[in-house]
C-alpha cells in the first residue's frame, strides 16, 4: 500500500490524531518542519525538563573544558559528531539526510571555551548562544546538539510512546549516544522504531519542545538588542560576521539579550504541528469562494482550489490531519485533489475504515456548475490502493438526479461510496467553525449518512 | 362551600385526564415555550446555522415527552418524531418546529378542558379530571 506523504504510525496501520499523541508523528520520507527549542525545557514547568536542561547544559560546557584541558582533538570529534542527530527527523531536509559540521566550525566552538573569559569561567547558560557567537550554526544546528545530547532521555520517550500506541520496534543500534560521565561518544542495542525503507531508528519527539524558531535567535538578538545599543559602541559594520565578531569581544551584550529573554520567558510557547487559519481569515476565504465564477475563466478554478484547500485543512482539524495537496492527470484533465489522513478520530470515520478501507480520505475539487459523469468515471478510476473505496467531490452545487443515481448505482454495484460537499454544506462548516456550535466535520459526516440512506437495503 | 356542579358531556368523558398529565403538560408546555423563544432570538441572529448538540438533545427530550400528549389527530407534523441529530438542523428549523408543538399542545388543552358553574353563575374553566376541579385557562383554539 503506497500512502501520500506517509507517516510512521499510519504506515504501521495505527490510526491516531496528530493532536491525541504527545509526540511529533514522523513523516517516513520527510523532516518535520519544527526545531526543538532547548528554552522550552529551561522554562518548563515540569522538573523532569528543566533537570534535562541542566544535564545539557552541563554537558555542552563539559565538552567545551574537555578542550580546555588538553583533549581539544577529542573534544572537537564529539561536537561533530554531536551535530547531526538524524534519528529525530526535524528541520527542512527532504531527504532526512543532514550534514555534520566541519572541523574548523568545531574549532570555532571549542574557541569560545578559550577566548571568552565569562564562558571559560562559568560555561553557558543557554546553548542557543552559540548562535550569537559561531557563524554557520543556526536553529537546525541547536536543534540537533539538544537531541544528540538527550538522546539517552528520546530513546526511552520513543519506547513508552511505542508501547503506549502500538507502534512496532526492532532491536537497532543508536550510534552516536553522548555519555556525560565518561565524556566519550558510545552506542547501545535498543528497541525503536526504523523507517521500512532505509532501516534507520526513529526518535519521537516531545510535540511540547518544538518551536518554528528558537526563542533565543540571531534574528531577534539582532532586532532587540544589537541595533539598539547606543551609538558608538556597536560596530559600524551589520553584516552577520560583524555582528558575531563583536559578541565574541562583548559577551556582555549577549548576556543582557539572554537574560531579557528569561524575562519574557511566560510568552515562550511551543509552535503547534498544524496551525488553524483564524476565524476571520475562514470567512473571507468563504466569500472570495461565493464570488468566484464556476468554471476555468480568469484562473476560477485554481483561486478555487487554493482557497478550499486552505480552508478544509483548517476546518477538518484536529479530527483529520491534512497530509497534502497533489495533482494527478486523468484523460488529459488536470485534477487537484487534498489528503487527509484518516484517523478514525469520529464514529463514522472508523466506519469508513472499516467499510470501505480508507487509511487516507481524498477530497477532488470541481469548480464546475454541473458534475458531470466523466467526473464521476474520473474520480471512480481513482480509488484504489490507500484510499479505499472512497471519496469526496468538492463542488459549487448539488449533484442533478441522473448523477445521483449514477453514484447510488456505482455503490450497488462495486460498493464504492462518492460524497459530495457543495457551496451550501462549505457554508455551514463555516458557519460552524466560528460558533463552535458544531464541529464542521459533522457536516461531512451528514453528507455519509445521507448517502447511506439514499442506497438501496 | 358551595359545591361546583360538574356537566361533564360524552364527549368529556372520552376526553378524561389524570391529574399527572395536566402537571405534565405544564411543564412541557412551560419549558418548550422557553426554549422557542431562546431559539427564537439565536435564529434571528444566524437562522441557517445547526443548533448546537446540547441544545438539540434538551430539543428533542422537550419533543418527546409532548409526543405522549400529542398523538393523532393532534400529531403536529405528519411523519416527524424528533430531530435527527446527524443531519444538523438549523436554529430556524427548531423554532419552526416548537412553534407547531405549541399550538398543536394548545389544541390538545383546549379539547381536555370544560366549562362549569357555580352555583348556576361564576363560570370557569376546569380540567377533565373525574373528581376533580383544577382550574385551566380559557381555550384559545377550536
Amino acid at each position: 500500500m503506497t500512502l501520500v506523504r506517509p507517516r510512521l504510525t499510519d504506515h504501521h496501520g495505527i490510526l491516531v490524531a496528530q493532536e491525541s499523541v504527545d509526540f511529533a508523528i514522523p513523516f517516513l520520507d520527510d523532516d518535520i518542519p519544527l526545531y526543538v527549542d532547548p528554552f522550552l525545557l529551561w522554562k518548563s514547568p515540569s522538573m523532569q525538563e528543566t533537570s534535562l536542561h541542566i544535564a545539557l547544559i552541563s554537558a555542552f560546557n563539559g565538552i567545551g573544558r574537555m578542550a580546555t584541558t588538553g583533549r581539544k582533538r577529542d573534544a572537537r570529534r564529539i561536537l561533530i559528531e554531536l551535530s547531526e542527530c538524524t534519528e529525530a527527523g526535524l528541520g527542512q531536509a527532504r531527504n532526512r539526510v543532514g550534514r555534520r559540521i566541519s572541523e574548523a566550525k568545531a574549532d570555532e566552538i571549542i574557541s569560545l571555551f578559550e577566548s571568552i573569559p565569562d564562558v571559560q569561567a562559568q560555561g553557558l547558560q543557554h546553548i542557543e548562544a552559540v548562535q550569537l557567537l559561531v557563524d554557520g550554526i543556526a536553529k537546525d544546528r541547536i536543534s540537533d546538539f539538544t537531541c544528540s545530547l538527550l538522546k539517552s532521555f528520546l530513546i526511552d520517550f520513543t519506547m513508552h510512546n511505542c508501547k503506549k500506541t502500538g507502534i512496532p520496534t526492532e532491536k537497532v543500534a543508536i550510534e552516536n549516544l553522548y555519555d556525560p560521565a565518561r565524556r566519550h561518544m558510545t552506542s547501545e542495542v535498543v528497541d525503536l522504531p526504523v523507517n521500512p525503507e532505509t532501516k534507520a531508528p526513529i526518535l519521537l519527539i516531545p510535540k511540547r519542545w518544538l518551536r518554528f524558531m528558537p526563542w533565543i535567535n540571531y534574528d531577534g538578538f539582532f532586532d532587540n538588542a544589537y541595533v539598539k545599543l547606543a551609538s558608538g559602541v556597536a560596530p559600524e559594520g551589520r553584516e552577520r560576521i560583524d555582528v558575531l565578531a563583536f559578541n565574541r569581544h562583548n559577551f556582555g551584550v549577549v548576556k543582557d539579550y539572554l537574560d531579557s529573554r528569561q524575562k519574557t520567558a511566560l510568552d515562550c510557547r511551543n509552535d503547534p504541528l498544524f496551525r488553524q487559519i483564524p476565524i476571520t481569515s475562514a470567512k473571507t476565504k468563504w466569500a472570495a469562494i461565493k464570488k468566484l465564477p464556476t468554471g476555468t475563466g480568469g484562473a476560477a478554478d485554481k483561486k478555487y482550489e487554493g482557497y478550499i484547500e486552505q480552508l478544509l485543512a483548517s476546518l477538518l482539524y484536529p479530527q483529520l490531519d491534512f497530509a497534502q495537496g497533489q495533482s494527478r492527470t486523468d484523460s488529459g484533465a488536470h485534477i487537484r485533489d487534498l489528503i487527509f489522513y484518516n484517523n478514525r478520530g469520529v464514529d463514522f470515520l472508523e466506519e469508513i475504515h472499516e467499510k470501505y478501507g480508507c487509511s487516507q480520505i481524498v477530497f477532488e475539487m470541481k469548480n464546475v456548475r454541473e458534475i458531470q459523469r466523466e467526473h464521476v468515471n474520473q474520480l471512480n478510476r481513482y480509488l484504489v490502493d490507500h484510499f479505499g473505496r472512497l471519496a469526496i467531490f468538492v463542488t459549487r452545487n448539488p449533484l442533478p438526479n441522473s448523477i445521483q443515481r449514477n453514484i447510488v448505482d456505482l455503490w450497488s454495484a462495486h460498493r464504492k461510496c462518492i460524497l459530495v460537499l457543495t457551496d451550501d454544506d462549505l457554508q455551514t462548516m463555516v458557519t460552524v467553525f466560528e460558533s463552535k456550535q458544531r464541529m464542521p466535520i459533522e457536516v461531512l459526516k451528514r453528507a455519509y449518512v445521507d448517502f447511506t440512506r439514499a442506497c438501496p437495503s | 362551600m358551595p359545591k361546583v356542579t360538574r356537566k361533564a358531556t360524552d364527549q368529556q368523558e372520552s376526553n378524561y385526564i389524570t391529574q399527572a398529565d395536566v402537571e405534565m403538560f405544564g411543564k412541557v408546555r412551560s419549558q418548550m415555550t422557553k426554549l422557542s423563544a431562546d431559539l427564537e432570538a439565536l435564529s434571528k441572529k444566524s437562522p441557517d446555522a445547526p443548533v448546537s448538540k446540547f441544545k438539540l438533545t434538551f430539543v428533542n427530550e422537550m419533543l418527546r415527552d409532548a409526543n405522549r400528549f400529542l398523538t393523532p389527530p393532534f400529531k403536529p407534523i405528519e411523519g416527524f418524531e424528533l430531530f435527527d441529530d446527524v443531519a444538523l438542523p438549523s436554529n430556524s428549523d427548531s423554532v419552526m418546529v416548537l412553534n407547531q408543538y405549541l399550538t398543536c399542545l394548545e389544541n390538545w388543552r383546549s379539547a381536555h378542558i370544560h366549562e362549569t358553574t357555580r352555583d348556576g353563575f361564576n363560570k370557569q374553566w376546569v380540567w377533565n379530571i373525574p373528581g376533580e376541579s383544577i382550574p385551566a385557562g380559557r381555550p384559545t383554539s377550536g
